[in-house]
């Protein structure tokens, strides 16, 4: 089922500096796949993630989002961006009033969001805890959850999981793969752990600017050292022998081990 | 997207050396903070104009780029727009246009001109000045220009570093506000489409993040400046700065200036 497509043509960008931080991208991005995006420091993942959100605008090439009738949609509204930090996304000192607010500047009705947010695994307690007095750790949890709680078309999340230790990790994808099976929503992070290569359908690899959309396969035969850092021999044996279904029982098990589980 | 690097005129400002890095930063804060007292106290146009030919002689001298200097104007405009129309109206005098209750005085015009040249003056002539001096000069100058003021019981030192570190974390401020501002966009939040209310709702929503990260970015900074071992009794400083013959001579003319904005 396919309800929209994101098309990004000989797409560049640069900053007021001049230099070309994305370049040469042509990439179609669909709803069906989960897309793991990987890449050294500084390569652009952000920026790349800001521009799908919406916010950066291409200095070359061009972006849209379409519908099944090929009718351009807002990105700024379908795409949703959480970001590395997650002090800059909180404007109220609890997470109930932030939700609120959020909600309420989108024209959106609440509903059954704190039971949502029990099902995440978020104790009813932390709704209003103070967000200052929490750990790093759970400001990013707590951020986190907003954005897989508000409806969108496609979500990306920078570095969801750095910071949080694995068992939360586990809950949050475990929560986004039980959302997406009960409906559909387009999923792109990105990451510097190798394990979740292998929750994505899809990778994309970005070096210097330039994004490859590849297999898991591919991997294998790139020379690049950020990647053959990634690449221990368990991992190499996995990747070698990748078969699709790989994912999707990660996913499944993922999911199962983390439902009704609680902080 | 930099939605508030337009206001910022002080990042990304390096002058390429020019004649005016021979002078003490002290020399050229000085000129700053006389000239601009000196242009509002007086009215003669002709005494005006001097300073703008001033102003020129040092915009030519600092190598700035035309380009930049002009866009730092866009951040004044506002101000200059919104004084100069208020004026225009409400000073009274020979009237040379009326309706209704507004009234356009000869009198109005000239002062309302006035202003804005002054107030145009400031800002480029201490953006000059500013971007003309580097970070470590800036410290530097101010430890020694408050230095006296411990005579008095003043913690000098401490005095300067705040002032020195409020002007540093300006450009720091505006790019927090717009990494901040644009998280709230990530949201989904459509800015163009609110209502007056929800636009309001949302700038709030923009300065709690603001004022919470900048107290914390505070208390980071103090507890940095300690843990490197900052004690004001011990410390030096990084950049040297001394007067030199060029500093005399921009002295005595700063003083003979004055002397003739004043009496003559
Ligand atoms: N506002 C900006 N102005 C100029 N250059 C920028 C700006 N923002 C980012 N860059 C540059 O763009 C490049 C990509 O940055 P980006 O933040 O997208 O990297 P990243 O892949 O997310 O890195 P990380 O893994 O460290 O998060 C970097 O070289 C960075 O210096
Ligand atoms: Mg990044």
């Amino acid at each position: 089922m396919r309800t929209w497509r994101i098309l990004l043509k000989n797409l560049g960008l640069a900053f007021t500096d001049g230099l070309e931080v994305l370049r040469d991208i042509s990439l179609e991005i669909l709803p069906d796949n989960i897309y793991a995006l990987v890449g050294p420091n500084g390569s652009g993942k952000t920026t790349f993630m800001k521009l799908l959100a919406g916010i950066l605008k291409p200095t070359r090439g061009s972006i849209e989002m379409l519908d099944e009738d090929e009718i351009p949609l807002n990105m700024r509204r379908e795409v949703l961006l959480s970001f590395q930090n997650p002090d800059i996304s909180f404007s109220h000192l609890t997470l109930r009033r932030d939700l609120m607010e959020v909600f309420n500047l989108r024209g959106e009705r609440l509903e059954d969001i704190w039971a949502r947010l029990a099902d995440l695994g978020i104790p009813p307690e932390y709704v209003d805890r103070e967000l200052d007095t929490l750990s790093y750790g759970w400001r990013k949890i707590l951020s986190l959850s907003e954005y897989l709680l508000l409806p969108s078309k496609l979500l990306c999340l920078d570095e969801p999981t750095a910071n949080l230790d694995l068992l939360w990790s586990m809950r949050i994808w475990g929560f986004l793969f039980r959302e997406r099976a009960k409906r559909v929503f387009g999923l792109i992070f990105s990451t510097h752990r190798p394990e979740e290569l292998l929750i994505a359908d899809r990778i994309l690899y970005i070096d210097r600017g330039r994004i490859k959309e590849v297999s898991h396969r591919d991997l294998l035969a790139i020379n690049n050292d950020y990647i053959k850092a990634m690449l221990t021999p368990q991992m190499a044996n996995i990747l070698a022998n990748w078969d699709t279904s790989l994912a999707e029982e990660l996913r499944y098990f993922i999911s199962e081990a983390t439902e009704g589980d609680k902080a | 997207m930099s939605t508030f690097q337009g206001i910022s005129y002080i990042p990304s400002l390096r002058s390429r050396g020019g004649l005016l890095r021979v002078l003490d930063p002290r020399t050229k804060l000085l000129a700053m903070a006389l000239l601009s007292t000196l242009i509002f106290l007086t009215d003669d146009l002709l005494k005006i104009s001097v300073f703008l030919i001033l102003l020129l002689l040092v915009i030519a001298l600092s190598k700035l780029s035309i380009l930049r200097i002009i866009s730092s104007l866009k951040a004044v405009l506002f101000l200059i727009l919104i004084t100069t129309i208020l004026n225009s109206f409400m000073v009274e005098g020979k009237v040379i246009w009326s309706w209704k209750f507004l009234t356009l005085t000869e009198e109005g015009l000239r002062f309302s001109l006035l202003v804005a040249i002054r107030i145009i003056f400031i800002s480029l002539f201490s953006l000059v000045v500013i971007s003309n001096i580097d970070q470590g000069e800036l410290a530097t100058s101010l430890r020694r220009i408050f230095k006296p003021l411990r005579r008095v019981g003043v913690i000098s030192d401490d005095f300067a570093l705040g002032l020195t570190i409020a002007i540093r974390f300006i450009p720091v401020l505006l790019s927090e506000l717009d990494r901040i501002y644009t998280a709230q966009l990530a949201k989904g939040i459509e800015l163009e489409r609110l209502s007056f209310r929800k636009k309001v709702d949302f700038w709030i929503s923009i300065m709690v993040p603001m004022i919470k990260t900048t107290l914390k970015r505070a208390e980071d900074l103090a507890l940095a400046l300690e843990m490197r071992g900052y004690y004001e009794e011990t410390r030096g400083d990084l950049t040297d700065i001394s007067f030199s013959a060029w500093d005399l001579i921009a002295i005595y003319f700063l003083l003979a200036f004055t002397l003739w904005v004043q009496l003559g």
